[in-house]
C-alpha cells in the first residue's frame, strides 16, 4: 500500500500489505455473516415462491420494471466511481502525490449522491404501492387478486418479502451513504489521504456488496412475471 | 486525471454490466416462468462475478480472501439447496397454490382447519 520509507502501518502488522491483507478479510468475514443475514429471507421468498408461483408472477407485475432497471443502473454507476476512487487512492499512494485527492472526493461525493437518487426512487415505488394498497396487512387490497388462492393472501405474501427484503437493503444504503460521505469528508480533510486508503477499501467492498444484493433482488422481485 | 490503464478493467467490467442489465430486462420480455427465473438468475450471477472479481478486485487477492467469500456464498448455497430438497420431494404433488381453492376469513385471527 505504502512505500517503507513512509511506514503507514500500526503496530500489530508487519508491514503495510499485511495490515492492507487482515482489513480486507476482516471485512469479508463481515460480508459473509452479511450474505447469510439476507440469506434466511432469500430462502423465505424461494419457499414462497416455489408455493405459489401465479402469486408471486402477478405481483411482480404490479411493480414498474423500467424504474428497477433504473435503480440497477445508478447503483453499478456508483460501484464504478467508487472502485475509480479507490483506485485512484492506490496510484496517488504509490507516486507520493496528493494530485489525486480532489478527483478521488468528487468520485465518492457523486456516489453518496447515486446512493441518495436510488433511496428516492425506492421510496417514491413505496409510496405508490401503499397508494394502491399494497401494503401488507389488514388495509392489503386483496380485492385486486380475487383470482388467485387464498382470496389474494399468496399475492400479500409477495408484497410482505418486497417490502422486508428491499426495506432491509435500502437500511443497508442509508448506512454505506453515510461511510461514503464520511470517507469522502475525510479524505478531503485529512492531511496524509493516502493513510486513508484501508478505510476507503472496506467501505468500498460494503457498497459492492449492497450492490451485489440489489442485483438478485431486481430480477427476483420485478422481473418474475 | 486522466484514466490509467489500470482503471480499463473498472470501465470494461461497467460496460459489461450494463449490456447484462439490458439483456435482463430483454429477457423477462422473451421468457417466463421457471424459465425466465432461470435466466435471469443466471445473468445476475454473471453481473455478479463481474463486480466481485474486478470491482471487489477478487482477482488479485489473497487465496484466505477468496476462500471468505465462496465460503459464505457456499453456505447460502446449502440453505436454499437443502430447503428446497425437502418441500419439492414431500410427495405433495401440487404446490398449494393450485390445490387451494378455500376462502380464508377476511380477518387476521388463528384459522384453524378442519381435518
Amino acid at each position: 500500500m505504502s512505500s517503507t520509507s513512509n511506514p503507514t502501518h500500526l503496530i500489530p502488522y508487519d508491514s503495510p500489505s499485511h495490515q492492507r491483507h487482515a482489513a480486507i478479510f476482516g471485512l469479508w468475514v463481515f460480508l459473509v455473516t452479511e450474505i447469510l443475514f439476507f440469506g434466511g429471507m432469500i430462502v423465505g421468498y424461494v419457499v414462497y415462491h416455489y408455493e405459489y408461483p401465479e402469486a408471486f408472477r402477478e405481483g411482480s407485475r404490479t411493480l414498474n420494471v423500467w424504474a428497477g432497471g433504473a435503480m440497477t443502473a445508478v447503483l453499478l454507476l456508483g460501484s464504478l466511481l467508487i472502485a475509480v476512487a479507490e483506485h485512484l487512492t492506490e496510484e496517488g499512494d504509490r507516486d507520493n502525490s496528493q494530485s489525486w485527492r480532489g478527483t478521488a472526493v468528487w468520485r465518492l461525493a457523486v456516489t453518496a449522491c447515486l446512493g441518495v437518487v436510488f433511496l428516492g426512487l425506492e421510496f417514491y415505488e413505496y409510496h405508490e404501492l401503499i397508494g394502491e394498497g399494497l401494503f401488507p396487512g389488514s388495509q392489503f387490497a386483496r380485492q385486486r387478486f380475487t383470482d388467485l388462492p387464498y382470496s389474494g393472501r399468496a399475492a400479500e405474501l409477495f408484497f410482505l418479502m418486497f417490502f422486508c427484503m428491499t426495506g432491509l437493503h435500502a437500511f443497508h444504503m442509508i448506512v454505506g451513504i453515510l461511510l461514503v460521505g464520511g470517507i469522502g469528508t475525510a479524505i478531503q480533510r485529512a492531511r496524509q489521504p493516502e493513510r486513508l486508503g484501508n478505510t476507503l477499501t472496506v467501505i468500498a467492498l460494503y457498497w459492492h456488496f449492497v450492490d451485489i444484493v440489489w442485483i438478485f433482488l431486481y430480477p427476483l422481485f420485478y422481473l418474475v412475471r | 486525471m486522466e484514466t490509467s490503464n489500470s482503471q480499463r478493467p473498472l470501465y470494461l467490467a461497467f460496460l459489461g454490466l450494463m449490456v447484462l442489465l439490458a439483456a435482463t430486462i430483454g429477457c423477462s420480455f422473451v421468457f417466463s416462468g421457471l424459465l425466465g427465473a432461470m435466466v435471469a438468475m443466471a445473468i445476475a450471477t454473471s453481473k455478479m462475478l463481474l463486480v466481485m472479481f474486478i470491482f471487489m478486485d477478487l482477482r488479485r487477492s489473497p487465496s484466505s480472501v477468496r476462500f471468505a467469500a465462496c465460503a459464505g456464498f457456499l453456505w447460502l448455497f446449502f440453505a436454499v439447496f437443502c430447503t428446497l430438497a425437502d418441500f419439492t420431494t414431500r410427495g405433495w404433488n401440487e404446490v398449494p397454490e393450485k390445490t387451494a381453492t378455500r376462502e380464508l376469513p377476511t380477518t387476521y385471527d388463528r384459522v384453524e382447519f378442519e381435518n
